[in-house]
Order: structure tokens, then C-alpha cells, then sequence
């Protein structure tokens, strides 16, 4: 290889800017093997490399586990390896800290070392956390600082997060590095969890950490987001402190009564406040004081549902709302999230929901009739209405029937319905088909249509023969179902055609009703739903990480099979119309997981050709779950149509 | 209406306008000198370079602006080059980083990122060692050095 050919990759090579545009398509894989290949490399590509560090990611948390095994440790080995790497870095340090056995740990070495590189910080393991806020570690540049509490941590590391001496240590030091990074920070966020677990009932914090806290926050400058765990906070002076702040998350009772319970009509000054999220339970007056006095509040989120602070009847609600909101309602309201499912929510929301006229988009876990049908009256600008946790015990079909038609009331009730995405939830083909829908503008259906009565075996096969009677006898069945159908009476014969008729004609009129949403993009008509208890116990939060190896192997029966199909859906094909979906040109998914549907080929024939936008489908993709029996006629339908359209993807709409 | 761009070996190439701006450098030359016949010479880019970056515009001489994209995901980034571009990149590695340099130096930003796209993609998967085959790279850290890094980064391992 001669000098001259060798010049551009070398000149490449040599160029900081250059280097710098590889970043965003490398992953941290590739920029751990940038940073070995030399000096020049290792100083343009360690910033990247550093710029966001959580703790909870990549192998950190191995790496981090392994590090407390070492520092506890008294294999002689291990602690000479460590210092034997360090030597540098504790000569530096000068005598005085050699002794400290603290700060010869990898944690705290590597913070002071590339400290300085993050701009994005969560954490939740304490030695990091002990290690970040130890002075001068971390940058000046910092924008996102996060700060959480795993579980494991906080039982592993009990005497930090139980003593509160030592929680207000935390904090004050979690502070102190906001503070540190005044000029940048844009979001903190303290977690719930770190707060100590025995002081939950004490409402009233030492005031000095409380005040620390207020100080703080006047401070930082830049702060737009912000979540803190504090239970007395008050939220006037949060935002007396922070009157820039964009979007809150803090827990759910403010100080909002003085002492003799009255309401505190006192005006807020967070003009600039979108978003708000209320952790615990909340009280409805303390809803109604937001709505009132946050004139640009877009979002609320009341993740912990309605506490027991009943009214005693829907008129007291409704008269005691019209006394907070004196006659204002808030227009500024777009997003209503309601997490968790309170006893009262219908009363509650029915006091609501007249004050929010600009609601566009509702979102709750379990949606209940009442709560439909006061939306449809009130909230006439409703664009999306979604349910939270589709796949949550609360929807398991097999376990409480739930009640039908849930969703009727939106879909003749809200004329600018976009999204309807409430894929548990059913409709009965004949409350559908009658229905006088307004929502043309449907971009999304997520609901599953039942009731639709079809053909047993038994009768299948009657009809087949019958059917086929004027070609040669062909008798393929398989068995019993044959068997008897040989004894039909004509007059039974005559009763079956008819009923295969009137079907025919249902399936024609639901086809119908759908027909008229041309503007779908996403058509779900169904939910698989199998037992997944198994996965729910140890997938629903991340912080459960590190016992993953404990479930690599479950037992033999631990995953289900698949579920029968849920009963009385449609048929998709196009003897029952199927067809009239012709319309929905711009339809891009496909969904039919868990539906009774007896397509075949020439049904995916059809959609390949009328549905050009389509791009994914979910009914006959490949299972996610191991050790699921694979189905023959699904894997067959699946092939036939990735020939046909080898652009759609199969997928599930369940998600692990 | 066409302009003369000289490559760096005295070599004439006449294109259209349109194509040369696909240059930011160039359209920029050519606003500041207004209506002129005069050939715009380029001293760092060899007339084997130049052949295939003019290719390149003539391709692409009809793309909307390039908006900067936004994607969270940065592994998703670097498999969306598209196919013709994708051929086009197939050339010896000297030739890819030639290319890149030009287009650097042109400022026709299209051109930079699918060009680093692709260095990326050869970066992918590879040991340290073999980037710097690639590079042509000397490697000037210590051993003790190498271990050190390795123990401080080693978080970012995958799991």
C-alpha cells in the first residue's frame, strides 16, 4: 500500500468533525471498540461514549454488582488488581486519600475521570448515585438529571433509604449537583422511591431540607421539567421557585386546604406550566383548583386514580365544581389521563368533564359506560379515546365477562373521533350494524366485534355437503362430524340454509358500516389473549433486571398455548362480504389476532391487491412466545402472504 | 445553463447548475460571482473524485432540501441509505473516503452523511484491531493503558 493511497482514510481518520458525524449510527457497542483503537480516537470518541449514562442499561448493572462484590471482598487479588490499575489515578490523589478506602472504588474513579462528558444522568444504584453527587464528578453541562431508587438497591442498601438523616443526605446532595449545573439543567427528576419506605405517614419533611429544596430550584434557571418525591410540597411555592416550569410529576396531595378545610382560592403563577402529573391519589378540588388557575395546562395525568374523597351525590360534585371554577372552564385542557380505576370515577368525571370542553384526548385504564357516554355528551371535540394496560388482568375475557357496547356512545356521540383504540373491549355485530355513526373521520378501530353467529363443525360440514351435492360424493370428512350430518332432514337442511343467509346478510352490514370509515388506517378487530401471568410477575417494571438468569428456564408449562378464538367474530372472507372493505384505501394495519376468521388464500389474494398501503399484519405473524405449538394453516397463511406482499410485517399487537 | 468545474489535475468537467449547486460551495461561488463563464476551479478534489460526486448530484439533482432528521434511535440511523446510493458507495475504501472528504470540502451535506453512513456500517462489528487495519491506524497505547480502558468502559459492553 503505497503513502498516497493511504492519505484519505488517514486524513478521514484525523478529523474530529468528521468522526463525529459516525456517532449517531454507531451503537455503544461500536463506540467501546472506537474508544481502544488510540489515543486521538479515544479522546473524540469517550465524550460520545459518555454523554448519557444510565445505570440501568447496557451492562452496568453486572458491571455494578461486580463491583460491590470486589470492594466487600477480601480476596487479596482482587483489591490488588484494582490498584494496580489505579495506581495512576491514586498517585494523583496524593497520600492523604490512599487511605480512604472509599475513593479508590472503580465507581467513584470513573466519574471523576469522565464525569464531565454527561449531559444526560439517571441513576438508580446508590454507589453510583454516592459517587455522581461526591464534589466536582460531574460536569458543568448537565441537562437531564434523574435520580431513582431501585428495589433491589434499597433492600441491598437498607440503612440508606430507611434512615431519614440519611435520605435528606441524599437529597441535599442530589440538589447540590442541580445547583452545580445551574446554567444547563432542564430536567430533574427525584423518583418517588427515594423516599425512606418508614416514614411514608410523615407529611412534614425537616423544613431545612424543604426550604434547600425552594432555594434550589430558584436557582436553576433552565428548569423546565421536574419531578419530585415530596409529599409536603407545596405547590404555589414550587412555582413561585420555578414559575418556568413546563411539566411537573410530584405526588398527589398538595397543600390546596388551610386548616379548617377550607379550599384555597389562591391564584398560581405557572403560566408556563403544560403538563402535570399527579403520582398518588388525588383529590377531585384538587383537580378543579389546576384546571382553574393553570391557564396553559395541556396534560394531566392523575397516575394514582381519585382518592375516597367522595361527594355525596353527583349533585354535590357537580355543585361544588361549579363553585372552583366559577363558571371558567379551562380551555386549555387537551390530554386527560386517569391511571389507575377509582370507585367513584364516573362521579367524579361526570363533574369534570363539562369543564374541559376542549378535552381532545381521554385515556384511562378501564373505560367504563358511564365514563363513555359522559364524554360523548360533553366532549364534543374528542379525538382519541385509548385504554391503558389492554393486556392487565382487568381484560382477561376468560376470567369477568365484560360488559358489551362500551364504546357505542363514542361512536355516535363524538363526530371527530380519530383514535379508538380499545382493543379488549366488544361490540355486538348488531348494536354496530344499527348504530347512526358520526365518527367518519376514524383513523384507528381497536374493538372487537362478537355475536356474530356462525356455523359449528357439525353444521360446516352439512353445508359443505349440501354444497357440493351436484359433483361426485366426496367424503374427506374426517370422522363423527360427517358421521351425523348424514341424518339431516331436509326441513333441517332448509333451517341451516336460511340461517347461513341471515348471517351472510349481518356480516354484510357490519362490512357496510366499516365501509363508510375510508379514512381507517389501523384496523383492529381483535386481541389474542393467552395466560401470560407468568411474564406479567416478572416483566412489569425494569428494575426487576437483574434476576433475569433466575427465569431464563422456566418450567415446562409456564408459557400458554394458544387461546381458542374469541367467540361469535366475524368472518373474514369474501362469501361474507369481507369484500366491501374496498373502501379503506388507505389502510395500513391489519389486525385479526384471537378472531374465528376461516380466511384463506384468496382473502390475502384480495387484500394484497386492495389494500395497497398495508404494511403490517397482526393474526398470523410468528408466535413471541417459546414453546407455543406452531400452527400449521397459520405458518402456511403467513408464507403465502409474505410471497404475495413481502412488504407487510407480521406482528402481534401484545407486547411482553 | 451549465458551469466548468476544474478538478485538481486540469481536468474540465462541464455540468448543469443545477447539479453543480447540489455543491453548497459551489452555489454559493457562483451567488457571489452573479452570471459569469468563468470555470470554477477545485484544487482538492482529483478528476476520479470528481467523476463520481458529479454522479452522485446528477442522481439526486432533483431532492427535495435535506431537512435534518430527527430519530431517537440511533441504531436504526445507518441501515435507511437507499439503494441506489447503496451501490453507489461500493467502490475501494481509499475511493469511499476521497469521497467523503470531497463532499466535506463541496458541502453537499446528502452526500457527507451517506458517505459516513457507510464508514459506519464497515465500523460495525469490528475489533479494535481490525479498525485500525481499516484506517490505517497505529496503535500507540500501552498495554496497561488498553487494560485500563477496557475496566472503565466495560459497562458499555452489551448485556
Amino acid at each position: 500500500m503505497s503513502a498516497e493511497q493511504t492519505l484519505a482514510s488517514r486524513t478521514f481518520a484525523s478529523l474530529p468533525e468528521l468522526l463525529a458525524f459516525l456517532v449517531p449510527s454507531l451503537t455503544h457497542h461500536d463506540l467501546l471498540q472506537c474508544i481502544q483503537v488510540c489515543r486521538f480516537w479515544n479522546q473524540v470518541f469517550i465524550p460520545h461514549l459518555w454523554r448519557s449514562i444510565d445505570d440501568s442499561t447496557f451492562s452496568w448493572p453486572r458491571f455494578l454488582e461486580e463491583q460491590r462484590s470486589n470492594s466487600n471482598s477480601t480476596n487479596k487479588e482482587d483489591e490488588t488488581l484494582i490498584r494496580h490499575i489505579f495506581r495512576g489515578f491514586l498517585k494523583e490523589q496524593g497520600n492523604n486519600n490512599s487511605t480512604n478506602k472509599e475513593d479508590d472504588t472503580l465507581i467513584r474513579h470513573i466519574f471523576q475521570k469522565y464525569g464531565r462528558f454527561i449531559q444526560h444522568l439517571d441513576l438508580r444504584n446508590g454507589d453510583m448515585i454516592n459517587a455522581a453527587t461526591s464534589a466536582g464528578a460531574v460536569s458543568s453541562q448537565l441537562c437531564t438529571l434523574s435520580i431513582y431508587r431501585s428495589v433491589s438497591d434499597r433492600y441491598r442498601a437498607a440503612a440508606l433509604s430507611t434512615d431519614s438523616e440519611n435520605y435528606k443526605t441524599l437529597v441535599e446532595s442530589v440538589l447540590t449537583l442541580a445547583l452545580q449545573n445551574q446554567t444547563t439543567l432542564t430536567t430533574l427528576r427525584m423518583d418517588q422511591s427515594l423516599r425512606p419506605r418508614n416514614s411514608i405517614a410523615s407529611s412534614c419533611e425537616p423544613t431545612s431540607i424543604t426550604s434547600i429544596m425552594y432555594d434550589t430550584l430558584g436557582k436553576l434557571s433552565r428548569l423546565t421539567e421536574l419531578e419530585i418525591n415530596d409529599v409536603a410540597a407545596d405547590f404555589n411555592r414550587i412555582l413561585e421557585a420555578a414559575p418556568q416550569l413546563e411539566m411537573l410529576r410530584a405526588p398527589g396531595r398538595f397543600q390546596l386546604m388551610s386548616h379548617n378545610g377550607q379550599l384555597l382560592h389562591r391564584t398560581f403563577t405557572g403560566g408556563s406550566l403544560r403538563e402535570v402529573e399527579l403520582v398518588h391519589e388525588t383529590g377531585m378540588r384538587c383537580v378543579f383548583s389546576l384546571l382553574r388557575h393553570l391557564p396553559n395546562l395541556e396534560t394531566l395525568l392523575l397516575s394514582g386514580g381519585f382518592d375516597q374523597e367522595s361527594f355525596e351525590n353527583d349533585h354535590a360534585a357537580a355543585e361544588e365544581a361549579k363553585a372552583v371554577m366559577e363558571n371558567m372552564p379551562s380551555l386549555s385542557l387537551r390530554r386527560l389521563c386517569l391511571r389507575r380505576r377509582g370507585f367513584m370515577d364516573y362521579r367524579n368525571l361526570m363533574a369534570i368533564l363539562p369543564w374541559v370542553p376542549e378535552l381532545r384526548e381521554f385515556v384511562c385504564e378501564s373505560l367504563q359506560l358511564r365514563t363513555s357516554q359522559i364524554l360523548a355528551e360533553h366532549c364534543r371535540n374528542l379525538e382519541v379515546v385509548r385504554e391503558l394496560d389492554t393486556f392487565g388482568m382487568d381484560n382477561d375475557p376468560r376470567a369477568v365477562p365484560r360488559a358489551t357496547d362500551i364504546v357505542v356512545p363514542l361512536l355516535t356521540g363524538c363526530p371527530s373521533l380519530r383514535v379508538l383504540d380499545t382493543a379488549a373491549h366488544r361490540i355486538v355485530g348488531d348494536s354496530f350494524m344499527n348504530c347512526e355513526m358520526v365518527c367518519l373521520e376514524l383513523e384507528t378501530f381497536r374493538c372487537q366485534i362478537v355475536g356474530m353467529y356462525w356455523l359449528d363443525e357439525v353444521n360446516s360440514s352439512v353445508l359443505n355437503r349440501l354444497l357440493s351435492v351436484s359433483s361426485e360424493s366426496n367424503d374427506d370428512d374426517d370422522g363423527g362430524p360427517a358421521g351425523r350430518a348424514a341424518t339431516t332432514t331436509p326441513a333441517e337442511e332448509m333451517a341451516l340454509l336460511d340461517e347461513v343467509y341471515r348471517n351472510q346478510e349481518r356480516h354484510r352490514k357490519v362490512y357496510k358500516q366499516f365501509s363508510t370509515m375510508t379514512k381507517l388506517r389501523e384496523l383492529e378487530l381483535g386481541q389474542e389473549w393467552r395466560s401470560i401471568t407468568g411474564h406479567l410477575d416478572m416483566r412489569t417494571d425494569g428494575e426487576d433486571d437483574e434476576y433475569d438468569d433466575v427465569f431464563d428456564e422456566p418450567d415446562d408449562g409456564y408459557y400458554a398455548k394458544y387461546a381458542s378464538p374469541i367467540d361469535g367474530t366475524l368472518d373474514l372472507t369474501l362469501i361474507s362480504g369481507f369484500n366491501q372493505l374496498m373502501t379503506l384505501k388507505d389502510l395500513e394495519v391489519f389486525g385479526f389476532e384471537g378472531v374465528d376468521h376461516r380466511m384463506d388464500k384468496v382473502e390475502l389474494d384480495w387484500m394484497a391487491v386492495n389494500w395497497p398501503k398495508l404494511k403490517v399484519m397482526r393474526g398470523i405473524h410468528v408466535d413471541i412466545f417459546p414453546r407455543v405449538e406452531p400452527d400449521a394453516k397459520r405458518k402456511e397463511l403467513r408464507e403465502y402472504m409474505q410471497m404475495l406482499r413481502p412488504d407487510v410485517v407480521h406482528e402481534t399487537l401484545y407486547r411482553l | 445553463m451549465t458551469v466548468i468545474l476544474v478538478s485538481s489535475d486540469n481536468q474540465d468537467f462541464k455540468v448543469d447548475k443545477e447539479v453543480a449547486e447540489r455543491s453548497i460551495l459551489i452555489k454559493n461561488m457562483l451567488e457571489d460571482v452573479g452570471e459569469s463563464d468563468s470555470p470554477i476551479p477545485l484544487p482538492n478534489v482529483t478528476s476520479a473524485v470528481l467523476t463520481k460526486v458529479i454522479e452522485y448530484c446528477e442522481h439526486h439533482r432533483n431532492d427535495p432540501v435535506q431537512v435534518p432528521e430527527e430519530t431517537d434511535d440511533p441504531r436504526k440511523r445507518s441501515n435507511d441509505i437507499e439503494e441506489w446510493d447503496m451501490k453507489f458507495m461500493q467502490v475501494d475504501q481509499e475511493m469511499l473516503f476521497e469521497i467523503i472528504l470531497a463532499a466535506n470540502y463541496l458541502d453537499i451535506k446528502p452526500l457527507l452523511d451517506v458517505g459516513c453512513k457507510t464508514v459506519a456500517n464497515i465500523i460495525k462489528g469490528k475489533t479494535p484491531e481490525e479498525i485500525r487495519k481499516a484506517f490505517n491506524i497505529v496503535n500507540d497505547f500501552t498495554p496497561e493503558e488498553e487494560a485500563q480502558i477496557k475496566k472503565e468502559n466495560e459497562w458499555a459492553e452489551d448485556r
